[in-house]
């Protein structure tokens, strides 16, 4: 109806998990780090907003089939996210939005050209997801920091030694 | 609605740092004064303010004035709104409207508090050679004080901002202190890259002239909370107790405080006394009556009534004295649409900022970026010296973000690391490794006053509710620019010392950039250079020994009108390389003591 805005309906939980999953390889964090962000469920009804239904489906469908595919082995999982996910004209500008969601807590609007195809959501806006969502970006864990404004570490605790982002398995 | 009631021992325009602190000294006496804010009040109260904290982290452009909200009625320039003059002038997309060549890259908030809500709160002296530049270096103008005139002014300027230093590591090039003085608070602890650092500047030395110079890192003074000395009662974020005691590393000092631990012009308010002061905000002083003997007779204002609408009610204030003190570029402003104070032709001439030249490299190991106030340490060595009858001096500011508005990371390194498929494991580690390694090194480069360099107004450009927008012409000097070169050559020798090969130097002035410009050098050979604001607003109301060549005196009593004060960095004749708000409330406070004898 022209005019209305959506009513947000809460993602299932079947593709939360499934969202959590494709998050955690897009962001190198496991899914209890991600869940810990309290940005899973805002994170994807965002996404549902800004591409809708149907490319978020279409997303998470490909992500459950590559991943049955890949089975335990985390190179094929790899080049099959990069081959089928990322290189995919509909999916690809998608996968690499949420890789920014996750690590600054921003959208960015989509490409023109997927525009084109695609169509207009009204959400789909270069914007912070919220506040919070800028405080939860993973990039400041990343670089053994904490967001500007936020998680304020406490007097003096510039002066020492920088904790190491530990070597990842 | 507030009003004004009768008449006023002094009308002062502008609730920033400088007209809040000389409000605090009448007041302080039992003067009776009106504080003209063109402004909103909303930092009145800690929600609102934490309402400003929120606006900032969903900013997508996290820029100087990001938390505060756009006010049509009392507008201010935002740093997207500086493009690159070389593709268009006049600039006119922001508040300010700009002339060129260059584009004046800064920009000042127009809110209670004024520009000392986004400041980042350094705190530094000028070196007396600042005050006579003319008798010892043959450039420039002297000022019409020394520092030993001023020095006990900023002893009290220090207690009222609330600075953190040790005043045994702050005697620059003949800075003293009286013995029994000492800041109010204990110096911000340096950040771990500080002394990073400091061990690769005890090794590296630069040549100029024939002379060899060496470099220390030092603390540097800043108006933000730290462990009190005896005598001095902290003060917490205004509208809430025990928050913002200490500075808690938020990080994000420029563009706000979270806790208020950073001093703003907010603090001073709160400690005033309500039986003598009046604040109006949302009243933008339009006009200056000067009656038939020359005396300053009332001050117009435009009192509108929100933000949404250009409705307003024109009102006139008067007072026994009336003191300016609404930002270098705003008094300015204010006395050419009055024609006051201008016999010497010097009202919005000379015009300065502090162009901040910037250099980055990866160190080799984490330096831990991103932690502390934006910089906790400087090395003085080139404030001061025998180069400068031949290039301007420089302060080095050691950041602390990374390489921040150079580049803008990590956001920048996200964005890329998506565009090329990185993602995982892969690209969390090269986040890692890379961001922790940042160092960006700011230099901090006087200007010598130039009468071109000014702000003028035109009936062509004009705010919603009638007021002249700022029109600024600047460019910037081969002295200046002379001094980029001399500060690369010390980034070089800095950056080496500590380790670092030339290819992980990674400075770079493109084209594009808004502060993009050349330097030819003696040898004929064009050199690219680039700079950004420092959001130094200098120079616009000079003071001045003779009436003839600036617009105040000593005092910062305006030579035509006898009740008239113009104050704040507009005064200040040269700019040194010290960030100027400490010296302009050192200068205000002077003026106050003047103001207190008139009143008598």
């Amino acid at each position: 109806m022209a005019g209305s805005r959506r009513i947000p309906r809460a993602p299932s939980e079947e593709a939360r998990q499934r969202f959590v999953a494709f998050s955690v390889l897009l962001t190198g964090y496991d899914s209890a780090e991600l869940w810990g962000t309290g940005m899973v469920t805002p994170y994807l009804c965002f996404l549902i907003d800004a591409v809708g239904d149907q490319v978020t489906g279409a997303l998470l469908s490909k992500w459950t089939a590559v991943a049955d595919a890949a089975g335990k082995d985390p190179a094929a999982l790899e080049q099959l996210v990069r081959d089928e996910i990322l290189a995919d004209p509909t999916l690809g500008p998608v996968a690499r939005n949420l890789i920014v969601m996750w690590y600054l807590g921003e959208w960015q609007q989509l490409p023109a050209d997927w525009r084109d195809v695609h169509g207009t959501h009204a959400a789909d806006q270069t914007c912070f997801v919220s506040p919070e969502a800028y405080a939860q970006g993973l990039v400041w864990n990343a670089i053994g920091a904490h967001p500007q404004g936020a998680k304020m570490p406490g007097y003096g605790s510039w002066a020492l030694p920088p904790t190491i982002p530990e070597e990842l398995p | 609605m507030t009003t004004p009631q009768g008449s006023y021992d002094a009308i002062i325009v502008g609730a920033g740092p400088v007209g809040v602190n000389i409000a605090k000294v009448l007041t302080d006496r039992g003067k009776r004064v009106l504080l003209l804010e063109a402004g909103r009040a909303s930092g009145l109260s800690y929600d609102g303010w934490l309402s400003y904290v929120d606006t900032y982290r969903s900013a997508v452009m996290k820029e100087p004035n990001a938390p505060y909200p756009p006010n049509p009625n009392a507008p201010s320039t935002y740093a997207q709104d500086v493009l690159n003059i070389q593709h268009k002038i006049p600039i006119l997309s922001g508040y300010q409207v700009e002339k060129g060549p260059l584009s004046f890259a800064s920009t000042y908030l127009r809110s209670l508090g004024g520009t000392s809500l986004h400041w980042l709160g350094t705190c530094p002296r000028m070196v007396p050679n600042d005050f006579r530049l003319k008798t010892v270096y043959g450039v420039g103008v002297d000022w019409p004080i020394s520092y030993d005139d001023l020095q006990p002014y900023y002893c009290k300027a220090e207690w009222a901002l609330g600075v953190s230093a040790n005043k045994d590591e702050q005697g620059h090039f003949g800075i003293w202190f009286p013995p029994e003085y000492d800041y109010p608070m204990e110096r911000i602890p340096p950040s771990y890259s500080d002394g990073v650092y400091a061990e690769g500047a005890r090794k590296a030395s630069v040549r100029f002239g024939d002379r060899d110079y060496g470099m220390t890192v030092t603390s540097l003074p800043q108006a933000r909370n730290s462990i009190p000395r005896e005598n001095y009662a902290l003060s917490s974020a205004y509208g809430t107790k025990h928050v913002g005691e200490r500075c808690e590393g938020n990080a994000s000092c420029i563009p706000i405080c979270p806790v208020q631990a950073k001093y703003s012009a907010l603090r001073t308010l709160g400690q005033m006394d309500k039986n003598f002061y009046t604040l109006v905000t949302q009243a933008v002083a339009s006009r200056l009556i000067i009656n038939e003997n020359g005396r300053i007779g009332g001050v117009e204002y435009k009192r509108y009534e929100s933000e949404g609408s250009n409705q307003y009610q024109t009102g006139t204030a008067t007072a026994t004295l009336y003191i300016v003190a609404a930002h270098a570029v705003e008094s300015a402003k204010l006395l050419l649409a009055s024609g006051a104070a201008n016999s010497s032709d010097q009202v919005g001439r000379n015009l300065a900022d502090h162009p901040f030249f910037l250099t980055w490299a990866l160190n080799p190991t984490p330096v831990g970026a991103f932690r502390g106030p934006g910089q906790t340490s400087e090395i003085p060595s080139f404030r001061d010296g025998p180069f400068r009858t031949d290039f301007a001096a420089f302060r080095i500011d050691l950041g602390n973000w990374g390489w921040d508005i150079a580049t803008f990371p990590p956001n920048s390194n996200v964005y890329e690391a998506a565009a090329a498929n990185t993602f995982g494991k892969t690209l969390r580690r090269s986040l890692g490794q890379q961001i922790p390694r940042q160092l960006r090194v700011g230099y901090v480069i006087e200007q010598l006053p130039e009468p071109g360099n000014r702000v003028t107004i035109s009936p062509e450009f004009i705010d919603p509710i009638g007021c002249f927008r700022p029109v600024i012409h600047y460019n910037v000097s081969d002295y200046t620019r002379k001094a980029m070169i001399a500060a690369n050559k010390v980034s070089n020798a800095l950056f080496h010392a500590m380790g670092i090969p030339d290819a992980d130097i990674y400075t770079k002035f493109t084209p594009d950039s808004p502060g993009y410009m050349t330097y030819k050098q003696d040898d004929g050979t064009v050199v690219p250079l680039s700079f950004f604001g420092s959001g130094h607003h200098m120079g616009t109301h000079r003071m001045g020994v003779s009436r003839t060549d600036s617009v105040t005196n000593r005092y910062s009593r305006s030579w035509d009108h006898e009740n008239l004060y113009v104050v704040g960095c507009g005064g200040m004749p040269t700019t040194g390389s010290s960030n100027p708000t400490l010296t302009a409330v050192a200068m205000a406070l002077m003026a106050a003591d003047d103001m207190l004898t008139q009143l008598g």
